[in-house]
This record gives structure tokens, C-alpha cells and sequence, in this order.
């Protein structure tokens, strides 16, 4: 593989069992993965379903990611981890153990058919755009040359109801402690 | 996650033609910090290892390692607490090079050598990587039309890129951050360094950080 890394930002969601366990799980595969380098992971939010309402409420979070990964070949790495911890079904707006959506693969734009990068969902849902802030509060979407934190400010739907205390563990803090 | 550090040696490393020693410059009689500039001139192997690196690997790896470990000693004469020191590129770099270009014995010879000059050597407090596409790389060599650098090849180029993002990849010896630097101009634009350097200052940073400037978009 050509040795050339990006940024990447990936969304994580889960509403079904233990959903912190799912989220934690999908952080320690981030970690193992040699062609992923994780840097930082956000809070954890607790929203109310999007699109179906009748279902338990989520939990929310992202990473901040380096790849070696091409975007397709990211896509598809996150569907073999979203069956390794545990994925049964796919219901479009359904439960789910876990949810990996890229979105934002460094300031590339994206528009096929089966893969739309900036996920179009960062315009209305604040589930995805507070934990990227959270990451980096100077994004801005390729697509649109606007900062993240503005269409923050024009959201319509709130669906976080809580910010969790407990947060994600993950290894990078090491640099610090040696440091 | 995020903390503060109180940065006052700064290291930046990239690719031949990624701008490390002008922004070093920059950075210098912004902070009036001593530099610490790589003296690739005072190499003699260097213009004859462009022609042949086969030939002349050994020679010019030998004089680095060893020009690079006398000016570390600079740096640890340096006083740290009051006055800023901006480097060119870091001492790990030897061996990005030496892993690229030496073989056989004359590697193995450099592996026991380098971890002896290793040891004491100061650690930046933030090391900067200018990631760089191997066109906007060979443009800049180009532009700057560098004698002893007229032999260098796009290939050797392509090369290097590989292995410094290999290398940076997994970089976790020091606080880093990594700047996409293809579309940026911090040497010419004002507005491009003052971005730089507002990152590089930041009140709180994470341990790695990724930096994209604010592109010019959409025409």
C-alpha cells in the first residue's frame, strides 16, 4: 500500500444493549488497526432516536482518525467492524449495536452513488457536528467552505438530551505521560 | 486530553521541498530564537549521492549523523527556559534516511553506531511535519533551483515522501503536529503563516495534532 495518511473523522452510534460497551469496542479495534492511527475520541452523548423515534435513545460519539486507508477502502473497513462487534441486522433507521459513518475524509468531496462524503447528515443533525466540534472546533465542510460551528447555530432538531461523564479510553495519552 | 506546553523548541521536519527551513526562518525572527539549520551545503558526498546513491550512500549518511549529533549539542547548551530554539528538522530524520538507503553491512554498521549518538539528545517540545504532495515537492525544488539538489530525481522523491509518512505515522516520541501543507504558502502569504502559527501556539493542543488550513474553495 502506498504510504500516505489522511485526517478522518468518523461518527459512532449505538442503541441497542450495553451501547457505551459498543462504543468502547469500536475504540480499542480503531486502536489495533495498523492502518488507523486513532488521535482522539469525544464525549459520549445521549440523543433521542432520528428518523424512528419508536426506540431506545443513542449514544453518540466520534474519533479522530490518520489512515492509510483510501476513502473506499475506509468504508469497507468500517462495515467488517461494524459485523466484528457485533452488528446483526440492517434496518435503515433501526436499532443498531453500532454505527460507523465517515464524515469527513480530510477535505476530500465525494458524490457516488453508494458513497457521499461529507456525510450529508452534518446540515441537520447535531448528534454528528457537537462530538466533531468537540474534536476540532475549526472545521469546516469542504463542500460548502462553511464552519462546522455555524450550521450548529442554524439547527433546527436537538437531539441530544445529556452529555455522559463517563468517556471513551483509548492509548494516545501515552505521549503526554512519557512526555 | 488537551493540554498546555509551554513550547520553546520547535523542530520541523518534511520532505526535500516541503519549506522546513523557511519556515524556520519565519518562525525565528517571529520568536528571535536561535536556528538550527541543517548545513546539507557543508556536505561534501551530497551532490555526488543525487548523481549515485548506491555509490554514495555511506559517505554522506556518516557526515550527517555526525554534523546533525555535533549541532544537538548546541541545542542542549541552549537555555531552554528563557530563549526559543527552532530547528530544520529533528535527529531521527538520520535514520528515515538511512533505512531508505543504506544495506548490508554498512546498515548494520549504522545501527550500532546510531543509538550511542541517540541517547542524549534534547527532545523539541513540538515537532511540525509539512506533508507535502511529490508535485507541489518537486516544484518547490525546482522554483528554488538549488545547486547540489539539480540531480535529485522525482523517484528518490516519491520515496522519501513514503517514508516520512511511514515514520510519522507512528511518530509518538514528542507533542506533533502535522500541517497539510500542498495548498498552503507560508513563506509569501502573511495570512497563511499567521494561520500556522495561531495553531502552533495554541492555548491547548492534543499530542498529535492534524492541521488543514482554511482552503481556498470552490473557485
Amino acid at each position: 500500500m502506498k504510504a500516505d495518511f489522511r485526517v478522518c473523522y468518523v461518527a459512532m452510534g449505538s442503541n441497542k444493549n450495553d451501547k457505551f460497551a459498543y462504543l468502547q469496542k469500536a475504540v480499542n479495534i480503531f486502536e489495533d488497526d495498523e492502518n488507523i492511527r486513532l488521535l482522539n475520541a469525544a464525549s459520549v452523548f445521549e440523543t433521542i432516536p432520528f428518523g424512528n423515534p419508536n426506540q431506545e435513545n443513542f449514544y453518540n460519539s466520534a474519533v479522530e482518525i490518520l489512515t492509510m486507508l483510501k476513502p473506499r477502502q475506509l468504508i469497507e473497513r468500517l462495515k467488517e467492524l461494524e459485523s466484528q462487534i457485533g452488528r446483526t441486522e440492517n434496518t435503515k433507521w433501526g436499532p443498531r449495536e453500532i454505527d460507523l459513518d465517515i464524515i469527513f475524509y480530510d477535505d476530500q468531496i465525494i458524490d457516488e452513488p453508494d458513497l457521499v462524503i461529507p456525510h450529508p447528515g452534518i446540515y441537520e443533525r447535531d448528534f454528528f457536528l457537537i462530538p466533531l466540534l468537540e474534536l476540532n472546533d475549526k472545521l469546516i465542510d469542504p463542500k460548502t467552505g462553511i464552519y462546522l460551528t455555524d450550521f450548529l447555530n442554524s439547527l433546527e432538531i436537538k437531539t441530544i438530551i445529556r452529555k455522559l461523564d463517563k468517556t471513551l479510553s483509548f492509548k494516545e495519552r501515552t505521549i503526554e505521560e512519557k512526555y | 486530553m488537551k493540554r498546555n506546553i509551554d513550547i520553546r523548541y520547535i523542530a520541523i521536519e518534511g520532505v526535500i521541498g516541503a519549506g522546513k527551513t523557511a519556515l524556520a526562518k519565519k518562525l525565528k525572527n517571529h520568536l528571535d530564537a536561535k536556528l538550527i539549520l541543517e548545513q546539507f551545503e557543508h556536505n561534501p558526498f551530497l551532490e555526488k549521492f543525487y548523481d549515485n546513491r548506491r555509490r554514495y550512500a555511506f559517505q554522506t549518511q556518516m557526515f550527517f549523523l555526525i554534523n546533525r549529533f555535533k549541532q544537538q549539542e548546541e541545542i542542549r547548551q541552549e537555555d531552554l527556559f528563557t530563549n526559543y530554539v527552532i530547528a530544520d528538522y529533528i535527529f531521527e530524520k538520520d535514520r528515515i534516511f538511512a533505512y531508505l538507503n543504506l544495506q548490508g553491512d554498512e546498515f548494520k554498521l549504522y545501527e550500532s553506531i546510531y543509538p550511542l549518538l541517540a541517547k542524549n539528545i534534547v527532545k523539541p517540545d513540538l515537532v511540525i511535519y509539512l506533508q507535502s504532495k511529490v508535485d507541489r515537492l518537486m516544484f518547490n525544488i525546482k522554483k528554488r533551483g538549488r545547486a547540489i539538489e539539480k540531480n535529485l530525481t522525482r523517484s528518490y522523491i516519491e520515496e522519501l515522501s513514503e517514508a516520512y509518512n511511514h515514520f510519522f505515522f507512528m511518530y509518538n516520541t514528542t507533542p506533533l503536529l502535522i500541517v497539510n501543507s500542498s495548498e498552503i504558502d507560508f513563506v509569501n502569504s502573511e495570512k497563511d503563516f499567521e494561520e500556522l502559527y495561531n495553531q502552533i501556539f495554541r492555548a491547548e493542543r492534543a499530542p498529535i495534532e492534524y492541521f488543514n488550513p482554511e482552503p481556498i474553495r470552490n473557485g
